[in-house]
């Protein structure tokens, strides 16, 4: 029969508690060596794929970069364009008569024994002076001005008559 | 005694150790990871910035030239004022109205931040002429508008009394960085280039250089 001998002295055994402890600290150095080595091996080769990536990235964008620069008249003309455009719109967006005689225009058309003293257009109203040598003339020119929309206010600021040169009359428009 | 510290050295020992080194290892490679993703992030974004921008480049390059000359014709860079008059010549003549005392002031700075010149001139024709050349002056290149226009008539002849603005701005003085995202005109900018392409164009006379030089050209 097999005897087991503990040929240690008593006083230099070890307490069951502590050896315990040892194995459970010599268990979790082993795991967390392997640990340790799988996440520097893993560390390294994300290291040198993300280095080789970079360095690709880098020489492409200098190979774009240098494309770009040899296409630099067009990217200047395209910066030109774009701001002679923004300047045009506000340019366009200026006071001008262009719009008022377009709306004042069919008016003047339509006169008949009639001459135009004076007329006086600014991008926000007009003045007129208009002469007419009958009533017939006068009556058709009030006709179409009550039928004029285009304008917010149609103020009639003098009216005469003279036996000699007819009817006078001075009209602002808003 | 003894055998115990060797134990407790040779058990805990390497687990600090290699506790330690771990939480070392783990800072040190999860900054330098994160470094480089935005590194690589970043390089990627700029890629794909250069390669619209190229792309755009070279979409555009046919008719950029036109479009850009175009637009500096409409609004240039400096007093249009020769160009405006020489125009205004050319139109009336075009409508058959005479144009005298045409006066001209020094460009000044209009509120819109822009530059502007403003010309004055009068014109006798029938009233109807005068109309349409008024509405023609809105057609050419640079940019002018008709800002106050007066009539007289007087005997079935009439007298208009024109101010024309015109507009000049200088050229912009900084190109964005090379590789900043670049972007191809709007709808909007697009429709307002059609527009300014049906503008009249001045005409330009080359005036050849003699090679002739006299010493005396006044013969004295």
């Amino acid at each position: 029969m097999a005897v087991n001998l503990n040929l240690l002295p008593q006083e230099y055994s070890v307490k069951s508690g502590l050896g315990a402890y040892a194995r459970l600290a010599r268990t979790l150095t082993i795991i967390l060596s392997t640990f340790f080595s799988v996440f520097v091996l893993g560390a390294i080769a994300f290291f040198l794929v993300s280095s080789y990536t970079l360095r690709q990235t880098t020489a492409e964008i200098e190979i774009l970069k240098s494309q770009i620069k040899s296409r630099q008249d067009t990217e200047l003309r395209l910066a030109l364009l774009k701001d002679r455009l923004a300047k045009v719109k506000i340019a366009l967006s200026q006071g001008s008569t262009y719009r008022t005689i377009e709306k004042i225009e069919p008016l003047l058309n339509n006169l008949s024994d009639a001459s135009v003293g004076e007329l006086n257009i600014d991008s926000q109203k007009i003045e007129a002076s208009v002469a007419f040598s009958s009533f017939l003339g006068l009556s058709n020119f009030f006709q179409n001005l009550y039928s004029m929309d285009s304008f917010k206010s149609i103020v009639m600021t003098s009216f005469g008559y003279n036996p000699i040169t007819g009817y006078l009359t001075n009209i602002r428009f808003k | 005694m003894k055998s115990k510290s060797k134990l407790l050295l040779f058990s805990f020992g390497p687990l600090v150790v290699i506790v330690l080194l771990s939480l070392f290892a783990l800072k040190y490679s999860l900054s330098k990871i994160s470094d480089i993703r935005e590194q690589v992030a970043a390089n990627k974004r700029t890629k794909n910035i250069l390669e619209e921008k190229l792309s755009l480049l070279s979409e555009v390059d046919a008719d950029i030239s036109t479009s850009s000359d175009i637009s500096l014709s409409a609004l240039p860079e400096n007093s249009p004022t020769a160009v405006v008059i020489s125009q205004l010549k050319r139109q009336a003549a075009s409508v058959g109205v005479g144009l005298t005392n045409i006066k001209s002031g020094g460009g000044i700075k209009d509120k819109s931040g822009l530059s502007r010149v403003d010309v004055s001139f009068e014109a006798l024709a029938p009233r109807e002429q005068l109309l349409v050349f008024l509405k023609s002056i809105e057609t050419f290149a640079p940019i002018s508008l008709v800002t106050k226009f007066k009539l007289n008539e007087i005997g079935g002849i009439s007298r208009g009394t024109f101010t024309v603005s015109s507009y000049w701005a200088p050229l912009p003085q900084k190109l964005p960085p090379i590789d900043s995202p670049i972007n191809d005109l709007t709808s909007a900018e697009k429709e307002l280039l059609s527009k300014i392409s049906t503008l009249t164009q001045p005409i330009f006379l080359e005036v050849p250089a003699s090679e002739e030089i006299r010493e005396d050209a006044f013969g004295i």
